[in-house]
């Protein structure tokens, strides 16, 4: 465990140093005589404990624990004082402990136990989150999967905070922005603290699987931060851009990779500020099966073909262009009863929601392809 | 879930927690003692995640109730709670994780609560989850 000693007075630097010394496990890896020498080595070193004067010239242990409290949420604070009037204000800091000056070596051992018993639960969750592969599938749900298992959300609303947080993940979005889009249905004093249970419970749901630090903070707003996770919903467009020209060298590629849409983005969730999201993916999705199905039919993979098309055709069945093709699909494969029921259902939907009778071209089609 | 147990004497503060409480969803409420004894043999029988203690009370001080329910259950987190912040120091030398000045509101409440599980140690407590 790495700690660092701040205290404006130089002799307690040293009485520190010899009582933390007296604890194997603790490393005291600097003393300063001031905060702005302590941040500068926190910027760049990993540190868990500081142990922290409050009255000193210049910036107090207190307005250096606000401030820290931003910039290094995991730092964990002991404030080391001869003062006992800040004890209310360190609660509220949510500082780890609070010891009177002089330090006995007692209170400093149980104030070292504190820290180790949290140094060492971060340690687990950090570890096993560095050999924990992280997979989450937004397209048809919204699931987490780790090696402990699936994330199991603890409330509705939390859920669509994580879902809300992944399209805009890497990024801050302010809370106010937050409340508008995924709290708007409710009065706004309500909404502020409903957005608070959310985090905690989202957090809470994280923590089991050591993600819980994916969820950050600071006064604007909050971040979805992901080291290395798979998206499904990345790879699904990343493919999709990837196979922009499909050809016999990458049909297999582009085979799988329509599998990969096992449905809209969030399926049933149906989260209202994701609509647009939504539509733009079902789109990509159509487009680029409509492409899949033409190279399949040209290479005279009709069953391939059939399977994906009648997928399009179950999500839409107006849709002109997927019943072109899956008629053209059914005549190659010379199944004329498909054929007839295809096209027979076709103008039954069309007839029913819209009214209309399908277009000349298509009928021209299918009466040509009834005849061979 | 977290599940909290409070200690408390006066029935209108029991009243006020118990209501915020209830109305968490993933909060289990263990039910409020008056009595430090009583609140101990309950940690010991359903083991909560959390227990809001109050300070000052008729029989035992709550003070000396958390420093007794650390040493025997020290991943438990204790929140204390008083009329005033004049035993802050004490609270934190018991082994008290949070603090909240009465009367308690909804909104101080969840506040600290999020803060003591965040500061958690309990790796047993996901195992509960």
């Amino acid at each position: 465990m790495k700690v660092i000693v701040i205290d404006d007075e130089k002799a307690m630097h040293y009485i520190m140093n010899k009582m933390l010394g007296k604890f194997s496990d603790v490393d005291v890896v600097g003393c300063f005589g001031d905060t702005p020498s302590a941040i500068q080595y926190l910027d760049e070193h990993e540190v868990h404990v500081a142990y922290v004067d409050i009255s000193m010239p210049g910036e107090t242990g207190i307005q250096f624990a606000e401030r820290i409290a931003q910039l290094k949420p995991e730092l964990h604070i002991v404030f080391v004082t001869s003062h006992d009037e800040y004890a209310l204000h360190a609660f509220e800091l949510a500082a780890l402990d609070y010891m009177m000056k002089p330090v006995n070596l007692e209170r400093l051992g149980t104030s070292v136990e504190r820290a180790r018993a949290l140094f060492h639960s971060q340690e687990t969750a950090a570890a096993e989150s560095d050999s924990n592969p992280v997979r989450i599938y937004a397209l048809g749900g919204l699931e987490v999967q780790t090696a402990h298992g699936n994330v199991k959300w603890i409330s509705r609303k939390s859920a669509e905070l994580f879902g809300y947080l992944l399209l805009h993940r890497g990024r801050v979005v302010s809370r106010v922005r937050i409340i508008a889009d995924v709290f708007g249905d409710m009065p706004p004093s309500n909404a502020e603290k409903y957005l608070n249970t959310s985090i905690y419970h989202l957090r809470k749901a994280l923590e089991p699987h050591g993600l819980k630090s994916i969820i950050q903070s600071d006064s604007e707003g909050y971040r979805l931060q992901l080291a290395d996770a798979c998206i499904d919903v990345v790879e699904f467009e990343g493919n999709v851009k990837r196979l922009a020209q499909i050809d016999s060298s990458n049909l297999e590629e582009a085979l799988e990779s329509e599998t990969q849409y096992v449905g809209d983005l969030f399926g049933e969730r149906g989260f209202g500020w994701a609509l647009n999201e939504v539509e733009r993916l079902s789109a990509l999705y159509t487009d680029f099966v409509k492409k899949l199905a033409n190279v399949l039919l040209e290479q005279h993979e009709e069953d391939a073909a059939i399977r994906t098309l009648n997928k399009l055709f179950n999500r839409n069945e107006l849709d002109e262009e997927t019943v072109r093709l899956l008629l053209q699909a059914y005549a190659a494969k010379q199944d004329q009863e498909s054929l007839e029921a295809l096209y027979q259902r076709h103008v039954t939907v069309l007839r029913e929601e819209l009214d209309i009778e399908p277009a000349k071209e298509l009928e021209a089609l299918y009466a040509k392809l009834l005849a061979q | 879930m977290l599940k909290l147990l409070l200690l408390e004497d006066q029935s209108a503060d029991q009243e006020a927690v118990e209501r915020i409480i209830r109305s968490l969803p993933d909060v289990q409420w263990l039910g409020a003692y008056a009595n430090p004894q009583e609140a101990l043999a309950e940690a010991d029988r359903n083991r909560p995640d959390i227990v809001i203690a109050a300070i000052e009370l008729a029989d035992m001080n709550g003070l000396a109730f958390t420093s007794k329910l650390q040493a025997i259950h020290p991943s438990v987190r204790v929140i204390v709670a008083a009329h005033s912040g004049d035993y802050a120091r004490e609270a934190y030398d018991a082994g008290a994780r949070g603090y909240l000045i009465k009367p308690i509101d909804p909104n101080s409440l969840m506040k600290v609560l999020g803060t003591v599980s965040t500061l958690k140690e309990c790796s047993n407590m996901n195992k509960l989850e």
